[in-house]
């Protein structure tokens, strides 16, 4: 039995591995190609400059929305084909005013932005689908109140739209960590997100042609929104959800690799917590919600991956690595035991292959170990100022301390969404991300 | 159970020289990733 539940544990990270390898190649693939074509000159004009509607829902955000209204206002794209609207939704604290006084400066009247006092329901998504009913833009562009987007951001979402007005209903860009230098937890949140944006996305933009809304710096059509009824108010992870439903309806979420906005990130290890087990119990009810696709065959195939991949990660993998993670702490355990009672049987073993399997697990840990590495080496090398040597200890003590911190957070919010489930406690109520 | 032991000691070796032959590939697609990336900003500065 115990050989049994060893043997799976490892197929399954093996399994993980392999799925890991399958997107990172793509990646790299795409990275390559990218780098090799890529012109120093990159601001030809664009075809058409389609009207954008820009929203940023904003909570209680006095601390950080100054920055965010600054950069907003300075975006290298027409003025007249622009419309900021800046929603203070349901706030407690200075986000209108600040935002009022700072669209108030002489340099920047005649722009088209305005700051709006909410006081509805819905949180973000309410914002969104109150702002969908009045937005004239043809496309829909949200940056969260944290966000700092590039001057060039929105042209390269739109220059990225242009390409395929027929097929792309949204187009996502990247996201870096403003504040990564303030601790070991911000430092390994920017390993993350570097390693999340330019491997997993790009490797599967470039494999299979899927992408996933974040929650901020993209671009969506306005009718397309519309017609398929707005956000979901309430969800938890209202990008994820829409992102559903784009696939759903046989359109794709484009990558616009050059498109970069700058976010703020938790500072403390309750902020991360609450935000990420947030985030999780999201993608549960997106998984629960969108199951049944995975046996419908009619049902689009970007959809049955995407479900087979959450699936996959949050209840499969992370299963197979609480297992793992048990099985070396209990013969951890049994073995120190043995120091002093020479008897003692070690639970887990493979009886007399046990000396050539540990060999071989043991070559075979230590290359996944740097395939894990590597992964991350790879997003930083491809980003310029972001490969050194600092970041490499920080990649090698994240294996051991940030990743760790995944299982906690996803067993947690399993049981959170359970618990919900059975007390019909509403669990829709969330946390808002603290900002530093 | 001997058979399965064995098949799984067969196909760890697999998983093993396949995971190697990852490792090698990746270490040289980050080293012509990183060279590419510092011709485009020299080409970029150059401007």
């Amino acid at each position: 039995m115990s050989e049994a539940v060893m043997i799976f544990a490892l197929i399954s990270i093996w399994f993980s591995i392999l799925i890991t390898l399958v997107v990172l190649f793509g990646a790299v693939h795409a990275l390559i190609k990218n780098f090799r074509l890529e012109s120093p000159s990159k601001y030809e004009p664009l075809s058409r400059y389609p009207k954008v509607t820009i929203i940023v829902p904003a909570h209680n955000e006095a601390i950080v929305i100054q920055d965010t209204v600054y950069a907003l206002l300075h975006l290298e794209y027409p003025k007249e084909a622009m419309e900021i609207r800046v929603v203070a939704d349901n706030c407690s604290d200075n986000t209108y005013a600040i935002a009022k006084d700072m669209i108030s400066r002489p340099e920047y009247q005649g722009v088209d932005i305005e700051i709006i006092k909410r006081t509805g329901t819905g949180g973000k998504a309410g914002v969104l689908n109150d702002l969908l009913e009045v937005a004239t833009g043809e496309w829909i562009c949200v940056y969260d109140a944290d966000a700092m987007p590039q001057e060039n951001a929105l042209y390269f979402l739109i220059k990225k739209a242009l390409e395929d007005e027929e097929r792309y209903a949204a187009v996502f860009g990247r996201n870096k960590t403003r504040n990564y230098r303030q601790n070991f937890l911000t430092r390994c949140i920017n390993l993350e997100i570097i390693t999340t944006q330019r491997i997993h996305h790009i490797g599967l933009w470039h494999l299979f042609k899927i992408g996933r809304i974040p929650g901020t710096n993209f671009i969506i059509k306005t009718d397309f929104v519309r017609s398929i009824g707005g956000w979901d108010n309430g969800a938890l992870t209202e990008d994820t959800a829409i992102s559903f439903k784009i696939m759903q309806q046989n359109k794709l979420i484009a990558l616009a690799q050059n498109s970069e906005a700058f976010q703020q990130e938790p500072e403390t290890i309750q902020a991360y917590f609450y935000q990420r087990k947030r985030w999780a119990k999201g993608n549960y009810e997106v998984i629960l919600d969108n199951i049944h696709h995975v046996f419908k065959r009619k049902s689009n195939w970007r959809i049955k991956l995407e479900v087979l991949y959450y699936t996959s990660t949050f209840f499969w993998f992370n299963f197979a690595i609480i297992i793992s993670n048990f099985l070396f702490i209990v013969n951890l355990f049994a073995m120190i035991i043995r120091l002093f009672h020479g008897q003692f049987v070690i639970p887990f073993t493979f009886a007399s292959s046990n000396r050539q399997i540990a060999a071989i697990l043991l070559v075979n840990w230590v290359l996944m170990f740097f395939i894990y590495l590597l992964q991350i080496n790879i997003g930083l090398v491809s980003q310029y100022g972001q490969a050194t040597s600092r970041n490499l200890l920080y990649s090698i003590a994240s294996y051991f301390t940030y990743s760790q911190l995944f299982i906690l957070v996803a067993t947690n919010a399993f049981f959170s969404l359970m618990f919900d489930k059975l007390l019909h406690r509403d669990g829709s109520k969330w946390y808002k991300t603290q900002r530093f | 159970m001997t058979d399965i032991l064995n098949l799984f000691i067969y196909v760890s070796y697999i998983i093993t020289i396949l995971f190697a032959v990852a490792v090698v590939v990746l270490l040289v697609c980050s080293i012509i990733i990183n060279t590419l990336v510092w011709q485009n900003y020299k080409k970029r500065s150059d401007l």
